[in-house]
């Protein structure tokens, strides 16, 4: 059983926040509210998303789980009115999930779950520093390194946050010191990432206040900020590249 | 013995024992007491998993501390690409590893670097033809499953490989592995090897016999649970069996007779395996069945999916590379509980079972019916049974339906001694392949030297006495049948050796003529070829068309092969349109390699001979045929069918020539393995021959019925072949034909390579329809027609994609830098369109795609342009997951893109994740299962 109510633009962002990883997931829903692991094709960049029950004007549900086709409801709620409250409700009988906002219903039918990847193994990671800084800065050091370079590195270096990207003839830097950023805990981190996935995250990220960075040395990065006032957190892995030879 | 007191470098013995080996088993002491470690040569006798693999690896290290190479043979592509994995655990001791499989008529010399070199039977012996200057270097050999010198297919050419390498090294150290058959003493005195003969298992095997209830095994009987509600139209005691074995943990292999048997039975079991199967393991099974309809949805895929989904799955030769990977996997991994195979997986893969079933030990024999599997295929299928270290014992269990045939299954197998393997070198089939490269590459340069050269085959010490006169018949032969066909030449003695010109002369002169008397004794020389009629019949056609042929064509067919003449072949742009579709360094380096290293390689190979008299020589033609790896006969079929018929005739004469009719002479010749008719085929293969009966360039003979039904077959894989080129579905080529997944890529890989073979000799020969016959090669190589090739030669574009572009307008790269790219998104959709275009770009150099782009199309080209390094990390095993999954489409409209994808995945496959890991310009994506 699962019958919700939630506000358009908070649906969009979780829901582009998942498509960055996937085309289809896995809800697991439950009383508490609605929980996705997810990791891309190629096992680079994964997802751990959380909306709790408060984050919905209503919520009322029981344990289960539905298989959602990203690209389509994407579709679908660009076509409702900005601020309006969408309301959810599963039919479990024809596997449909009703969708009813702006005096329109859609009845979207569902993806049978055991068709699509399993959840991932979140990996254990202990990494050693920690940067906390605003979406908006973290979007124009990666649009910056993107001008340059397939490939960015973030790291932490005398007490400031660093990205650098190096091109075939070009070369950008970015520096942040502690006073620029919410918090930093610095730590021996340096790691290369990909831009390109990079660049789908901050689409995402790049709205946040508070997007906090763990980092650790040729290590996956930890990118995690909460959406619908603490009522949910979106936290996207992504494994480094390493140099080969 | 433990491994630290054997005699090898200290790293190595930590090797083992850190991977938990710290005692040889009894056979691999016996072994290593025999001189495994001081070059002796060992013949290992010993069953399956009883550490065959180590005993390989000890002589190669021993080989590796004094500096020596080593080549690891095998019998099948799929194992050497497990050995070249397991090896490469090795490469951080600082042994290279190298592999060679693939394409015939390539020295592969780049391989003689390393250290190591796995490569199949095959391989090695076309690396011989190909005059490859490392084999001389070779100073330990292992062959696995040496016993396969009884098979009539593959036996004749490891005999001859084994008998080379030991020519050219007379010190090399042979280790050769084998299953426990009744003359293995034979089979070691040959080798001049000490023989290791041990029943000894890691894992008890007991093998029994299933009646009623009851296994009976040797002293003991366990009864079976026959609880099982099976309705009685489903029964079988093999389900019974399995359900048993994967009840108490176990899982289960079946062995059944046909494709076919091992699919319906598979069906059938697998609701009641279904029931045993835990939600964790359904789960993944689920995965796994999801990712095999993902790459194809042909009627067979989706079978296998949804067995799979019960924990159940089939595996034959019908299955592509990906499902058998997948099953393979599965299996392995203990998510799938039961496979039913073919008897090709006993010979092949290292899949053990607790409980191996033999569900049917009779299989179908061309010309006998059904007739009992011989005791060494039984004793390598109950093999299988026991995984060692996990199971604590294996069971093997044939069915009987009454007590005599317990007792006729008690002596006929389990009690039973395995057959002697016998030599099956000496048949003229396999012989006049062997004779041509032996003499092509100065093996021999006499027939006394020949006939030296066989004496060294494991025929010749088999036979003893008699093989001298059998081989002389059999040399004798062959040599009038390659003689006959211009591809050798045997100078007469009394011909004056210092005037090559004027004997060339005469050769060139007396040769039409010679070939008219022939006419006659051909008749008697070669009988027992199913090609014989006709080539008789096309002899006529032949001697008109020899007059046109001219000076040129005699010139070249008898002018002998003489390394420092260089022959020229028209350059590879005029034949090959506008792409370059094999890599031009192969295609270079295969010339000037004749020119520079042979010389070394033919002192290699003659300062073994005391000098005698070289009289016998390859002809351009025989030399090329050598070299191609083709059948003799292949090439006699296609130089007087294809090549000679058009000498002289112009490019409109040629275009009138049919696909079907060429590619009906190449299905004719011994090198394809045609298709079996099967009864619905009759009536349309035969519609077809009757409508079209002027399209082939080899007519059928309507009275002779045997050689009739041969033709109906060839007829019926050329048409498939036709519709293969004309860009036809696959899944309708599967219906049309009842054919498996992988047997349109095996037939297709085939052809493709008798094609260029035949465009070679086409190109040596100087015919004008050497052009033809290279489209055709490539036509068959992407399946496709040949407007598409430039656009198939783009990374992500398949047939249906590369045709939908085409008939849009866009025929080349060009056209769609130029094009717009949200009208080309709308023919291939947009994350293909961003792919292609990106990787577009990066190959013609043009940096400004961001601006060309617009950017919210870029942002899907994650997964683009590995320029794919081999050096990098390979002992990771072929992950499954690839970044197909990101493209599943919206499932209720999946059909349209269904024919792709079989295609692209496979590219995205090969190109993409070679070693497991994505690469791009020296920096590798790691992924989680790195960090976990």
């Amino acid at each position: 059983m699962f019958k919700a109510s939630i506000n358009i633009d908070l649906l969009k962002d979780s829901i582009a926040a998942l498509s960055v990883i996937v085309d289809e997931v896995r809800l697991k829903i439950s009383s508490d509210g609605i929980s996705v692991k997810a990791v891309d094709p190629a096992n680079v960049a994964m997802v751990v998303f959380d909306l709790k029950s408060s984050a919905f004007e209503n919520y009322e549900a029981s344990d289960v789980e539905i298989g959602l086709d990203l690209i389509k409801i994407t579709d679908i709620l660009g076509i409702v009115e900005r601020g309006s409250i969408v309301d959810l409700e599963l039919d479990s009988e024809s596997q449909k999930l009703n969708l009813f906002f702006d005096g329109l219903l859609y009845k979207l039918s569902l993806l049978d779950p055991s068709t699509i990847r399993a959840d991932p193994r979140v990996p254990q990671l202990d990494l050693p520093a920690k940067v906390v800084l605003n979406g908006q800065d973290l979007r124009r050091a990666v649009k910056a390194a993107e001008k340059v370079s397939d490939h960015v590195t973030l790291g932490v270096e005398n007490n400031a946050f660093y990205m650098q990207a190096k091109g075939d003839t070009d070369f950008v830097r970015l520096d942040m010191t502690a006073n620029e950023l919410i918090d930093l805990d610095a730590g021996d981190a340096c790691s290369l990432f990909s831009i390109e996935y990079l660049l789908d995250i901050i689409k995402s990220a790049g709205k946040a206040n508070e997007v906090t960075l763990s980092i650790g040395r040729d290590f996956p990065i930890l990118i995690y900020f909460e959406i619908a006032n603490a009522g949910g957190s979106v936290t996207f892995l992504l494994a480094p590249r390493i140099e080969s030879d | 013995m433990l491994i630290s007191s054997l005699d090898i470098p200290d790293e190595f013995k930590d090797f083992y024992t850190e991977s938990g080996i710290r005692e040889l088993y009894p056979p691999q002491a016996k072994a290593v007491n025999e001189g495994l470690l001081k070059r002796k040569n060992i013949l290992a006798a010993i069953p399956t998993a009883s550490g065959k693999t180590l005993l390989a690896e000890l002589s190669m290290i021993k080989g590796f501390e004094s500096v020596k190479k080593s080549l690891y043979i095998v019998p099948l592509r799929a194992l050497a690409s497990e050995k070249f994995r397991r090896f490469s655990m090795f490469e951080k001791y600082g042994i290279s590893v190298g592999i060679s499989t693939g394409d015939f008529e390539n020295s592969d010399e780049h391989l003689g670097v390393h250290d190591w070199i796995v490569a199949t039977s095959e391989k090695v012996d076309s690396l011989f033809r190909n005059e490859t200057t490392w084999l001389s270097k070779i100073s330990v050999v292992v062959i696995d499953e040496i016993h396969l010198l009884d098979s009539a297919d593959r036996g004749p050419t490891l005999e001859i490989v084994i008998t080379k390498l030991r020519k050219l090294n007379p010190d090399i150290h042979i280790v050769a592995l084998s299953a426990t058959v009744g003359n293995a003493k034979e089979v070691a005195s040959w080798l001049d090897a000490k023989l290791v003969k041990s029943e000894w298992r890691p894992t008890k095997l007991k093998e029994g016999i299933f009646r009623e209830n009851k296994i009976l095994f040797k002293g003991e009987t366990k009864e079976i649970d026959m609880s099982i509600k099976i309705p009685k139209k489903d029964y079988e005691d093999a389900t019974i069996l399995a359900v048993d074995i994967i009840k108490e943990g176990g899982q289960c292999l079946v062995f059944d007779s046909s494709r076919r048997n091992t699919m319906s039975f598979c069906n059938k079991m697998a609701p009641y395996v279904k029931r045993e199967i835990s939600n964790e393991d359904s789960f993944m099974l689920n995965e796994i069945a999801f990712e095999i309809t993902e790459q194809s949805d042909t009627e067979l895929s989706t079978n296998l999916a949804s067995c799979i989904k019960s924990g159940t799955a089939f595996h034959h030769a019908g299955l592509s590379s990906f499902q058998r990977e997948y099953v393979e996997q599965g299996f392995l991994r203990g998510y799938i509980k039961v496979i039913v195979a073919t008897p090709t997986l006993a010979a092949g893969l290292n899949l053990p079972a607790r409980r191996v079933i033999i569900r049917k030990y009779k299989r179908y024999e061309a010309n006998f019916g059904m007739a009992p599997i011989p005791v060494l295929d039984y004793k390598q299928m109950a093999g299988r049974a026991g995984r060692p270290h996990l199971d604590p014992y294996g069971e093997s269990v044939l069915l009987a339906a009454n007590d005599e045939e317990v007792e006729y299954l008690k002596k006929q197998y389990i009690n039973a001694k395995s057959e002697n393997i016998t030599s099956k070198l000496a048949t003229e089939t396999a012989l006049r392949t062997h004779i041509l490269a032996t003499v092509s590459n100065g093996f021999a340069q006499n027939k006394e030297e020949l006939l030296k050269f066989f004496k060294g085959t494991f025929f010749a010490y088999q036979e003893g006495m008699i093989s001298t006169i059998a081989l002389n018949t059999i040399i004798n032969k062959c040599l009038d049948f390659l003689i006959e066909n211009d591809m050798i030449y045997i100078k007469d003695e009394n011909e004056d050796k210092n005037n090559k010109n004027s004997i060339r002369n005469d050769r060139k002169n007396s040769g039409i003529n010679e070939r008219k008397n022939n006419k006659n004794s051909k008749k008697d020389t070669i009988k027992d070829t199913k090609k014989d009629n006709i080539a008789e019949k096309e002899y006529t056609v032949k001697e008109t068309g020899a007059q046109d042929i001219g000076f040129t064509r005699a010139d070249l067919l008898y002018k002998i092969y003489e390394k420092e003449e260089t022959y020229s072949y028209p350059s590879k742009s005029e034949l090959e349109s506008d792409f370059e579709f094999e890599s031009e360094a192969d295609f270079e380096s295969d010339f000037k390699y004749e020119s520079e290293s042979k010389t070394d390689f033919e002192t290699d190979f003659e300062s073994g001979y005391e000098k005698t008299e070289k009289n016998i020589f390859p002809t351009n033609i025989g030399y090329l045929v050598s070299k191609l790896y083709i059948d003799p006969m292949t090439a006699s079929i296609i130089i007087k069918n294809l090549i000679d018929p058009f000498y002289g005739k112009d490019e409109n004469e040629i275009k009138n020539v049919t696909d079907i009719g060429i590619l009906h002479v190449i299905c004719s010749t011994p090198d394809i393995r045609n298709l079996y008719m099967r009864n619905a085929d009759y009536e349309r293969v035969q519609n077809f021959i009757q409508q079209e009966s002027d399209i082939f360039l080899i007519k059928p003979d309507f009275k002779n019925k045997g050689d009739y039904e041969w033709f109906l077959s060839e007829v019926k894989t050329a048409m498939l072949l036709s519709d293969w080129i004309s860009e036809v579905p696959e899944k309708e080529i599967l219906e049309r034909y009842d054919v498996g997944d992988g047997d349109i890529r095996t037939l297709s890989e085939n052809a493709e390579w008798i094609a260029g073979a035949a465009t070679r000799l086409a190109t040596l020969l100087g015919s004008p329809i050497a052009k033809r016959l290279n489209d055709i090669q490539i036509r068959l190589k992407y399946g496709a027609s040949t407007q598409l090739l430039s656009l198939l030669k783009i990374k992500n574009i398949g047939r249906v994609r590369a045709r939908k572009l085409y008939n849009a307008g866009y025929s080349s790269k060009e056209d769609l830098l130029a094009g717009n790219p949200e009208k080309i998104a709308g023919l291939i959709g947009k994350r293909t369109t961003e792919k292609v275009m990106y990787s577009l770009r990066k190959n013609t150099g043009s940096k400004n795609y961001t601006t060309i782009f617009d950017r919210g199309m870029k942002n899907v080209t994650k997964s683009v342009t590995r320029n794919t390094t081999k050096s990098v990390t390979r002992n990771v095993t072929k992950s499954v997951t690839k970044n197909v999954a990101k493209n599943r489409m919206k499932r209720i409209k999946r059909n349209d893109e269904q024919d792709e994808k079989e295609y692209e995945n496979e590219k995205d496959y090969e190109n993409e994740y070679e070693n497991g890991y994505e690469v791009e310009n020296g920096i590798i994506q790691k992924r989680f299962s790195d960090f976990m």
